[in-house]
């Protein structure tokens, strides 16, 4: 089989020896920014679908009733708030992740 | 923020200013400056309506006039009449965050509210500020509406809503902070860089991100006021539903 035809195959693949020394602190800070950008990633998609349905319904029930739009806009507000939170802890998460990263 | 090399350049730091304020590093200490200047120009648009304040209102007083009005509704409709003693706290908040976002936005300036510190001392001011309103309304039967309406499940309840009520001031601080942070970040990290190194296409987003900035910060203002308000009104009401 030809390697170099196969773009998969790095040109340079590291010697049996080179393999086995890999910096436990490197690991730790590649594992923290994955896990970092996981964190934030994933828990963004809850809140995202959170503040589309409060919104949606929102659009509805004004579009029904247009004379309770001020009374419903505050509490789309406080609805979006909450939604947001959820991600706002997963930040938070990311952020102790992110200090871990080393250099 | 942990990193704080991150932040932007600054006037102060092109300027060669080195002092930094004991116990702190130099980006905290641009960032405490900068509170006075947001402060400052928070108290002196204050003051300039105050002085030149007429019965038919025009200009600056005309734009007070609205956001006093609009929260003050929001406090009648949320806590109740009542309420309106907590008004000087309220616009307090607002005010300056308001001003502070948006300085920001100055070319040049760092917006206090995009660091986590600044924003924590204010949640951590209304969290006081409403649990003492609180205990001094309700005495020792505040601790009540945390054990929730079943007495079966009084004890988990009462770890949920501890839980739940340190929460509060966490996600009320990283809230703002996150979100003037993102803009800035944003545009001065990410944007720009492109926009001013390639072609002048990329200029668009940067638009795009500077009028979200400009959208977000009085959103951010009113919604932390709008928070405060809402814990205090649960403070305050709090078992009277009961």
């Amino acid at each position: 089989m030809n390697n170099s035809s196969n773009c998969f195959v790095p040109l340079n693949p590291p010697k049996e020896e080179e393999m086995g020394t890999l910096d436990p602190k490197m690991l730790v800070s590649a594992l923290a920014a994955l896990g970092a950008g996981l964190a934030i990633g994933l828990g963004a998609i809850g809140s995202g679908i959170g503040i589309g349905v409060v919104s949606g319904k929102y659009l509805e029930s004004v579009a029904r009733q247009p004379e309770l739009q001020s009374k419903l806009t505050t509490y789309l507000i406080i609805g979006i708030v909450f939604c947001e939170t959820v991600t706002l802890y997963a930040f938070v998460v990311a952020m102790l992740l992110y200090t871990k990263i080393a250099g | 923020m942990a990193h704080g090399e991150e932040q932007a350049v600054n006037w102060l730091q092109l300027a060669g200013v080195q002092f930094t304020l004991p116990g702190l590093s130099q980006s905290e200490t641009y960032v405490v400056a900068f509170t006075w200047v947001a402060m400052a120009a928070a108290i002196a648009i204050a003051i300039a309506v105050a002085v030149g304040m007429r019965t038919v209102p025009r200009g600056l007083q005309n734009v007070m006039e609205v956001i006093i009005e609009f929260l003050e509704g929001y406090i009648v409709d949320i806590i109740g009449r009542k309420g309106l003693a907590y008004f000087p706290l309220i616009i307090t908040v607002f005010g300056f965050i308001l001003v502070s976002n948006y300085l920001g936005l100055v070319p040049g300036c760092i917006a206090p509210t995009g660091n986590i510190n600044t924003t924590a001392a204010w949640a951590i001011l209304v969290f006081v500020f409403y649990q003492y309103l609180g205990f001094s309304k309700h005495g020792l039967g505040y601790l009540k509406h945390f054990l929730g309406p079943v007495p079966v499940l009084a004890p988990f309840m009462f770890v949920v809503e501890i839980i739940s009520e340190f929460a509060r001031p966490l996600s009320l601080s990283v809230r703002l902070f996150a979100n003037i942070l993102a803009g800035e970040i944003i545009i001065g990290k990410f944007l720009m860089p492109i926009a001013l190194a390639i072609i002048p296409l990329f200029w668009a987003p940067v638009f795009w991100m500077t009028w979200e900035s400009i959208i977000t910060a009085p959103i951010q203002a009113f919604i932390f006021s709008l928070m405060t308000m809402i814990y205090i009104g649960g403070a305050v009401a709090a078992g009277e539903h009961e």
